[in-house]
């Protein structure tokens, strides 16, 4: 009877202790809880196509955006994006010409980040 | 929440039906409903027997080319538990009636479920900073789980590398991998297929976890049975579960090795004591049966982990030595007794299915693979030429090694007379101490560290004994009622002694515990993992970064193109062999250098994943790269063909 007693109990306090880890596992793995992240990323990393997404998973909405030719601007705008969304914006490839460096810039608040293709 | 609920519910029972329920049958099918076994050694026994028949049974369905999945396996098992029921019902003979000898006085009772919630509890603190799935082995191991889940077959273990041939690099084709064995995947495979779970998740470290719990189990009952002849036994079986639960959780082999995903060396200090708690029960009770399952978990073991494997049989050989040294000629009458049991038709016929199995269904890898070469010789580096003996401390934890060694001397010099278990501590610690202090003596290969862990077992059964000797025996006087110390300087020096001990094991804990650590920087490796995964395709070769990027080895989970992809550049140290290949390291620390776009254009390399803090200069100057993706720890460039 002891026996069982000691096997209960480790059942019980086993279960106990793995559900809290599983459910921390659930928050830690969850890109919005708690975290304070966005990445910029194109959506046709191969082509040269220039749309890109600004993925949230941050507590700020806003986020400016630029298109650089060879550093010089050449558009920019605003957009608002909700934690846990992510916005497409597709530039007008006109824009783009060859021999030139493209870069994406998206300021929000005081992070910046760039992505860039050599067409 | 009802989601999460039902997963846990799912999850608890796929536990109960894979890791206990088969083993629990075997053990009814074998000893009916005799009292030879208490219901704790059924529980313990039952999860490592269950861990061998689902492999086994895994193993056969493969073999038979049916798929594993979640219907096969459960079909399999109840066939398994049928038989096994049916053999309950068939058998005849009457087992041997010893009844177990595991009754705790209700006091006992009380600490042994106090030693248990802290040794749960001191676990799992430590395990809610690394429960997230970011441990390099782990990420290596879910890669082949994932493979047997999504195949329904046993991988091929393979991976493709790059090469350097006649001042050429290419990638190979797909090579032979010695370093894994499938029974520390099927288990997890098995789980996942019926839980449903992600391999990605929560569930392999909590499967170690409990793999960790039932080790400390197996100790505890091989203790039991060992020292059940001393009147103090069940004190010292309770120490060493203090020991090896609550006061060393998470140094050594513990909870360090959940959290990295050490299956090997997990499962092995599962089944080690329970095997010798096998053979120890079949040689000192002359019972057949055990010494059956003793060989059936010899022989799971492996196909579990050759390390351990190997551990194992150095340790056998070593026991039998010291039977031989302390028994003398009578180790020749011992001899006789045991082919009594060898030849017992239970054991002719577990060798003679091994034996089939072995060379009929499946050997393991690293027999068919003639690695065992590979460990045997001259020690290749410094990390296999032995440990000194400080070192030794310090991988065991000085405490415990203390303590230990104050209980292998005192078992060599006072218990030489005792039957089989002064023979079985020490021949177990001998083997392993000569192996990591002085390998070369047995022309092993093989990093000493890694075999200096499995010290801490011996050195905490003997350590256990030692402590309790001393202040239950020697300290106390054969004439009733006298003390040859004083009770209240004996209880003080006790006290002294554990807080020693306490205190060791404890500082070492407090150190494995880093609560500042970065709970949520590994989902932006995830995040570019699930992103190249869709945009990328398999003419496209990704080369990623072990030094910077957080949990990378878990990559290849994601995109499961090949165990070696995306190719690494390694820890910087590993690039001073003159024999590993340097490709991996220019393309991503001299990007523009002649070297690097050789690299790159022969081995077609066009993804490179880095941590932009450490590595973006490189590529931002360059024309000839794309920065396409970029979060906070994680950038990534694509090389466009000209």
């Amino acid at each position: 009877m002891k026996s069982k007693t000691i096997i209960f109990t480790t059942i019980i306090f086993f279960i106990f202790s793995a559900s809290s880890l599983a459910w921390i596992e659930k928050k830690q793995s969850n890109e919005n809880t708690g975290k304070n992240w966005w990445v910029l990323y194109f959506a046709e990393p191969k082509s040269d196509k220039l749309n890109f997404i600004i993925e949230n998973h941050s507590d700020e909405n806003n986020f400016h955006w630029e298109i650089l030719s060879n550093k010089k601007k050449i558009q920019e705008g605003e957009a608002e994006i909700k934690k846990g969304s992510a916005l497409q914006l597709n530039p007008d490839l006109a824009l783009a010409s060859e021999n030139k460096k493209i870069t994406i810039l998206v300021i929000s608040k005081d992070e910046k980040k760039e992505i860039y293709k050599n067409l | 929440m009802l989601n999460f609920i039902f997963n846990q519910i799912l999850f608890y029972t796929s536990i109960a039906v894979i890791l206990f329920i088969p083993g629990y049958f075997l053990l009814l099918a074998i000893f009916g409903k005799s009292k030879i076994l208490s219901a704790l050694e059924k529980f313990t026994l039952s999860f490592g027997l269950s861990i061998i028949a689902v492999d086994i049974i895994l193993i056969l369905l493969d073999k038979f080319k049916l798929s594993i999945n979640a219907n096969s396996i459960l079909f399999s098992l109840i066939a398994f538990i049928i038989l096994c029921y049916a053999v309950f019902l068939l058998q005849k003979e009457k087992q041997a009636e010893n009844s177990s000898n595991s009754n705790y006085s209700k006091k006992q009772t009380s600490l042994i479920i106090l030693i248990i919630f802290f040794s749960i509890l001191i676990r799992a603190f430590f395990l809610s900073h690394t429960i997230a799935p970011t441990g390099t082995d782990l990420g290596h191991h879910m890669y082949w789980t994932k493979k047997i889940i999504e195949t329904g077959k046993i991988p091929a273990y393979e991976k493709i590398e790059i090469i350097q041939k006649d001042n050429a690099y290419s990638i190979s084709q797909p090579a032979t991998i010695d370093d894994f064995i499938i029974g520390e995947h099927l288990v997890f495979a098995s789980i996942g297929l019926i839980s449903k779970n992600n391999v990605v998740s929560a569930f392999p470290s909590i499967i170690l976890f409990l793999i960790n719990i039932m080790g400390m189990f197996s100790l505890f009952i091989l203790a039991e049975k060992l020292f059940s002849s001393l009147p103090y036994g069940k004190n010292i079986s309770i120490t060493v579960l203090f020991f090896v639960g609550a006061l060393f959780a998470l140094s050594g082999s513990q909870g360090n090795f959940v959290s990295g995903g050490v299956i090997g060396n997990l499962l092995g200090n599962l089944l080690i004591p329970l095997i010798f708690y096998f053979f120890f029960r079949a040689i000192s009770e002359k019972n057949s049966a055990f010494f059956s399952l003793g060989i059936f978990t010899s022989f799971g073991l492996a196909y579990t982990h050759h390390l351990s494997t190997f551990i194992f049989a150095s340790s056998l050989l070593s026991v039998l030595f010291f039977i031989l040294l302390f028994r003398g000629k009578e180790f020749f009458s011992e001899i006789k007794k045991w082919l009594v049991l060898i030849f017992s038709p239970r054991v002719l016929t577990i060798i003679f299915l091994g034996v089939i199995f072995f060379f009929f269904v499946r050997m393991p890898s690293y027999i068919e693979n003639q690695a065992v070469k590979t460990i045997v010789g001259e020690p290749s580096r410094s990390t296999k030429a032995g440990l000194s003996l400080a070192q030794i401390f310090s991988t065991v934890g000085e405490s415990r090694a203390t303590l230990g060694t104050i209980g292998i001397i005192l078992l060599l010099v006072f218990f030489k007379k005792n039957k089989y278990h002064s023979a079985l501590i020490l021949g177990w610690f001998f083997s392993i101490f000569i192996m990591s202090w002085k390998p070369t003596l047995l022309h092993i290969d093989i990093p000493s560290s890694r075999i200096g862990n499995y010290l801490i077992f011996p050195l905490i059964l003997a350590g256990a004994f030692a402590i309790n000797w001393i202040f239950f025996d020697y300290l106390y006087a054969q004439k009733e009622d006298r003390y040859y110390l004083n009770k209240n300087w004996k209880l003080s020096a006790f006290l002294i002694l554990m807080l020693y001990i306490s205190t060791g094991g404890f500082m070492s804990e407090a150190q494995s515990i880093n609560p500042k650590k970065s709970n949520s920087d590994f989902i932006e490796t995830f995040a570019v993992s699930k992103y190249l995964s869709q945009k990328t395709n398999y003419e496209d070769i990704i080369l990623k970064d072990h030094n910077y990027v957080l949990a990378d080895s878990w990559m290849k989970v994601f995109l499961m193109r090949d165990y070696n992809y995306p190719f690494t550049r390694s820890f910087l140290f590993r690039y001073d062999a003159p024999t590993h290949e340097q490709c991996t390291l220019w393309m991503i620390s001299q990007p523009k250098s002649s070297e690097a776009k050789e690299c790159f254009a022969e081995t077609g390399i066009n993804f490179v994943v880095v941590n932009p803090y450490y590595d973006s200069s490189q590529f931002s100057n360059s024309k000839e790269f794309w920065k396409i993706y970029s979060s906070n720890l994680i950038g990534t460039y694509y090389k466009p063909k000209k």
